[in-house]
């Protein structure tokens, strides 16, 4: 019967000290929803822009009275498949660097900032033939526990467009670097670097600042800018002129700069 | 966008006017065509990535007084591209790689390897794409991880490349 209610594959729970469906956040639940999508669909926001519709998730039995949300899945066993395997990670005291936690990082990111906006827990609920099981719970610091081992910081220069300056909640950028799918949505370290970031909108500057890479795979997770410069050849003759001015004709004294050069590399 | 590497010999080729006059044909055309590739690389507005290990190579000859002037110059002209911790990593796999190079095309000596690979690999970390030498080993090199290119033999613009000729053979800049 095509118009039959399908059986829900999994329940999204919130979990916490007098939690009431009115006091969640909007925002929190379509968050939560979109992350567990990510984590059932097994979609690695860096590497897929959509989850696809052959395996997107659905709402069934939404009523008052609860803050849980009965999900239908549109190919069931691979979601939970995908939502055991990270289970399994979630699980693992020390997990490993594996491609599971790494493809689902932002989304347990997401949950453990939805579960701090309610001051509650997140937890997955799986369900078989009127069963349920519980599977896994995201809790504020679990992005923190799992992350910690994955990530690395450190100083760097990231050339890109500038693509959006400003924000409501904070000091953002969105820079788009040449060989990146997505734009990265950056910090930015001052109000007055804000403003002048704002200046050069639709301009490829190269920023400085303070990285968070995936180590694994060098993957930059998130980029504070510091300061940003717009270096430009401009006129190529000029150039080398201003560069012969500033010293570079200290090299006319050397005969074989090749040699030179080959010296110093020993 | 347009994002590329260079190492510190073509800026010297492209700026260099010798004071002794010179016979070596090949540096003659190296010069010519370290100027023609930086004059397009400006026609195309491209991004161009200068190691900071190449820029302290540069700077070995320059007056004490003129160092600074000559990096702040640099600083507006190229993204000078720090061996940083990403860069550090991908040096660590260029080595590693370089070792699987027919014998042939590997370097005889490890201290050539060693500053090459850290320039590459700084050039690759901060976004550049494609890395211009005028030595076929470091392109070989290059080409582990990137586009590795050799400089242009000719250009599109005739009369620039008449224009380069002329000065170059004539021992102006």
């Amino acid at each position: 019967m095509p118009n039959e209610t399908p059986e829900p594959t999994f329940v999204v729970r919130f979990v916490g000290e007098n939690i009431r469906p009115e006091k969640v956040p909007l925002r929190a639940v379509s968050d939560a929803l979109s992350a567990v999508q990510d984590m059932a669909s097994a979609r690695d926001p860096f590497t897929m822009p959509h989850v696809p519709p052959e395996k997107s998730i659905g709402l069934l039995n939404v009523t008052r009275g609860s803050a849980q949300y009965f999900c239908v899945a549109r190919a069931p066993d691979e979601a939970k498949h995908n939502l055991l395997q990270v289970a399994a990670v979630l699980s693992d005291s020390n997990p490993s660097q594996s491609d599971v936690l790494i493809g689902s990082l932002s989304a347990i990111d997401t949950l453990s900032q939805v579960a701090r906006s309610f001051k509650g827990r997140v937890e997955i609920v799986l369900l078989n033939n009127g069963n349920q099981s519980l599977i896994f719970t995201i809790s504020e610091g679990d992005y923190k526990r799992v992350s910690k081992a994955l990530l690395l910081k450190g100083e760097t220069t990231v050339v890109g467009k500038v693509e959006r300056v400003g924000g409501v909640t904070g000091m953002r950028c969105l820079m788009k670097l040449p060989d990146r799918q997505r734009v990265l949505y950056c910090d930015v370290k001052t109000r007055a670097l804000v403003r002048r970031l704002g200046q050069h909108l639709y301009e490829d500057i190269a920023a400085k600042g303070t990285a968070v890479w995936l180590h694994r795979s060098w993957r930059l997770l998130k980029f504070t800018i510091q300061d940003f410069s717009q270096p430009r050849l401009g006129d190529g003759k000029k150039a080398l002129e201003t560069l012969r001015g500033a010293g570079l004709n200290a090299w006319d004294n050397i005969a074989d700069p090749a040699a030179e050069i080959e010296e110093m590399r020993q | 966008m347009i994002a590329v590497g260079i190492d510190s010999m073509i800026l010297i080729y492209a700026g260099h006017v010798p004071k002794v006059g010179e016979s070596d044909q090949r540096a003659k055309n190296l010069r010519v065509r370290s100027k023609l590739l930086i004059q397009d690389l400006a026609e195309k507005k491209a991004t161009v990535f200068l190691p900071s290990i190449a820029v302290s190579e540069l700077l070995v000859p320059v007056p004490s007084a003129q160092k600074g002037l000559l990096v702040a110059q640099l600083s507006e002209l190229f993204v000078l591209a720090p061996f940083d911790l990403q860069a550090a990593a991908i040096a660590a796999e260029l080595w590693a790689k370089h070792r699987n190079l027919p014998q042939d095309l590997q370097y005889e000596v490890r201290h050539v390897l060693k500053s090459d690979t850290m320039i590459i690999a700084s050039a690759r970390a901060a976004g550049a794409t494609e890395f211009y030498t005028t030595d076929a080993k470091c392109r070989n090199l290059a080409n582990l991880i990137m586009v590795g290119k050799d400089l242009p033999s000719h250009s599109e613009n005739m009369f620039r490349q008449k224009e380069i000729e002329d000065a170059v053979g004539g021992g102006e800049n």
